[in-house]
């Protein structure tokens, strides 16, 4: 049947249309981001600390349930969580401007900024 | 008619009640699913059924209550929002290209589960007031096609085993 023939490439002509646009968003992302000097700590969108990428440490975030963030040779993770699915502990580290790591069960995002001169190493509230 | 509209209530709650059922069971296989938001979907098996078997309004209204109940029972308010927002944005977008006639199942399939990504990440980011959740993005549609697909194939199958079934 034709008709059946031609929506299967519509079909392939969509999905080649939305990988396109994927690999587009990929080239974007990558020429965006630099290596990044800090790590932002967010909360419901409130950034509440911010920790310099050089200085190895790990952190305890309790400011909405319980992340372990780790700093170790300028990457930035979460090794504990006590959220149910911990899919925050199994992200990859980040580095790089712009990339994020986040629970969203505990609506916490680190997100790396390149930092420079920052005044203070964290905030607390 | 009474016979018709007690007919199709009972075909909602079984659909909706399957349709439960298939994300907890979704829930309960530990592949690492490294970005959030990723996932398979299989409840959207259900709506893709109700859509070819019943109509539009059907699916709408199995999948939205679906997606309510589910994040009443065993989410909160937040969980609700990324579903909900994924769950109308993709509904939508697929009765679109239903309606146009120029794609299969599968093809309506896929783009349902990439406008699903999409609309999640984009209510994520939006609440969490953190723009650069659209770094996800990339990998999300990916994902989206890929289960997408699957979706897709899984539902036409069940959908041809119906042929003969009214709902």
């Amino acid at each position: 049947m034709s008709n059946a023939n031609s929506k299967r490439k519509n079909d392939i002509i969509l999905l080649i249309g939305f990988l396109f646009v994927g690999i587009i968003l990929v080239f974007f992302v990558n020429m965006h981001s630099k290596d990044g000097g800090s790590v932002d700590i967010q909360v419901d969108g409130e950034v509440v600390a911010s920790y310099k990428l050089s200085d190895d440490c790990e952190v305890p975030l309790n400011y909405n349930g319980y992340n372990l963030l780790r700093i170790e040779s300028g990457q930035a993770r979460i090794i504990k969580a006590d959220c149910p699915d911990k899919l925050c502990t199994q992200q990859r580290r980040i580095s790089r401007s712009g990339e994020t790591i986040t629970c969203l069960p505990n609506r916490t995002v680190i997100k790396i900024s390149e930092g420079d001169e920052r005044e203070f190493d964290g905030v607390v509230e | 008619m009474n016979n018709v509209k007690t007919r199709k209530i009972a075909a909602y709650a079984l659909m909706i009640a399957l349709a439960m059922i298939f994300s907890y069971v979704e829930a309960l296989i530990p592949i690492p699913f490294v970005v959030p938001g990723m996932k398979l979907g299989l409840a959207n098996i259900i709506t893709m059924v109700a859509l070819y078997k019943m109509g539009t309004l059907d699916a709408a209204v199995v999948s939205l209550t679906r997606i309510l109940l589910s994040a009443l029972l065993f989410g909160n308010v937040f969980s609700l929002a990324y579903s909900l927002s994924g769950g109308i944005i993709s509904l939508v977008v697929m009765v679109l290209l239903k309606k146009t006639d120029k794609f299969s199942i599968i093809g309506v399939s896929l783009a349902g589960g990439v406008c699903h990504n999409i609309g999640q990440i984009g209510v994520a980011a939006v609440l969490l007031e953190t723009a650069e959740l659209i770094y996800y993005l990339p990998v999300l549609m990916i994902t989206g096609t890929l289960t997408g697909i699957l979706i897709g194939i899984l539902g036409g199958l069940i959908i041809e085993r119906l042929k003969s079934v009214i709902i």
